[in-house]
């Protein structure tokens, strides 16, 4: 028998070619596996989804209300507008979530965006009012509640968009390190 | 050790699910499944239980993967996973009841060491190992950790591993080549 210093590919190959495995048992392993990865959603998340989705629906119903029946400036409206296209894509992403099943970090990170961008808008539209309005107390709250809400919408959004930056970038490096990786195999073969 | 576009490919994936896509998961499955399999029919009394303890690895490896910040460690993630399943079914601590001398030098670096040119030889003498053994040589022989990650994985210092390792090969070649010392 000859040195063998490091097993090769083809040698690994054929020791893993040299287990038996008995059909049954593996048909029985991968329907079972097909059923794990495609598990149903957790009764724990399920319900942070359907608090969220309820929260969502009181502010969709909220909102409705004052555009019908409140009297308010354009530019008011043109937020509560805002906060409501909003709110209804963030309740709309919950429930297609909900109905398959599933817990989709896109739809999270959407609706980050989506409550962010409104609670922006909200705050501009509280700013804009508040400068016609200085003398008025009631504005200056409004722009500073608007403004406290920007502020938390900003940091949760950040930390989500940041925490996807990373691993966008990560897969960047590692796709561009496998294709050199990949070349340099090529080139000694 | 793994070739460097396996590795490279395997952490592409982690990250892939990591960002979301779910498909991801199937793809680590597909490369891995295999010598995972191995390893665990080597630590397993019966293929049935095998198959079990690698269902159980992917759903434990399912729920913890997003833990994982160093993508690349994944084959050690994995096998550690699935080395703590087939213990917890293991009814006596086995695998870590025997004991051997430290500071064998490294037969991987040297390259004294296999004379198994046969691979299915080898993978049924494997079985007529003691556990450790059978354990350290089958990963050794999977060539997919480096032997830093293998202690990690078998949770025991380098120099066990070593010992082991050369024991396992004298072991191993004992049986290929009965009344060979050093089956030469």
């Amino acid at each position: 028998m000859a040195d063998k210093p490091n097993p090769s590919a083809d040698y690994i190959q054929r020791l893993l070619d040299a287990e038996e495995i008995s059909p049954t048992l593996r048909r029985s392993y991968q329907s079972d596996l097909d059923a794990m990865l495609t598990p149903p959603l957790t009764p724990r998340k399920a319900t942070s989804g359907v608090t969220l989705l309820v929260i969502l629906l009181v502010g969709v119903a909220a909102l409705l209300h004052n555009l019908f029946v409140v009297e308010a400036d354009p530019l008011v409206r043109v937020g509560w507008l805002a906060f409501l296209i909003s709110l209804s894509g963030a309740a709309f992403l919950v429930v297609r979530d909900l109905w398959l099943k599933k817990h989709s970090k896109k739809s999270q990170l959407a609706i980050t965006y989506l409550i962010t961008g409104a609670a922006g808008i909200f705050t501009v539209v509280a700013m804009w009012r508040g400068m016609w309005e200085p003398a008025d107390p009631a504005s200056t709250f409004r722009v500073l509640f608007a403004l406290v809400f920007y502020i938390v919408c900003l940091f949760w959004s950040l930390d989500s968009r940041l925490a996807a930056g990373e691993l966008a970038a990560r897969e960047q490096m590692l796709r561009i390190e496998f294709r050199l990786a990949d070349l340099a195999e090529r080139l000694k073969v | 050790m793994l070739p460097d576009t396996q590795l490279l490919e395997s952490a592409l994936l982690v990250v892939r699910w990591q960002r979301g896509d779910r498909e991801a998961f199937e793809g680590i499955v597909k490369l891995w499944e295999r010598s995972l399999f191995y390893y665990l029919r080597r630590l397993a009394a019966t293929e049935a239980d095998a198959w079990e303890l690698l269902q159980e690895t992917w759903l434990k490896t399912l729920k913890s993967l997003h833990t994982l910040r160093d993508s690349r460690a994944l084959p050690a993630f994995l096998y550690t996973i699935a080395r703590n399943a087939a213990l917890s079914r293991l009814r006596s601590r086995e695998l870590d009841n025997e004991s051997y001398p430290e500071n064998i030098p490294d037969h991987r670096a040297d390259g004294d060491g296999l004379a198994f040119d046969n691979a299915e030889q080898v993978h049924h003498a494997l079985g007529r190992l003691s556990l450790p053994q059978r354990e350290a040589l089958t990963l050794y022989f999977l060539q997919d950790l480096s032997l830093d990650e293998m202690a990690d994985v078998l949770g025991v210092p380098i120099g066990t591993v070593k010992s082991r390792l050369h024991y396992a090969k004298l072991a191993l070649r004992n049986i290929l080549s009965p009344g060979d010392d050093h089956g030469r």
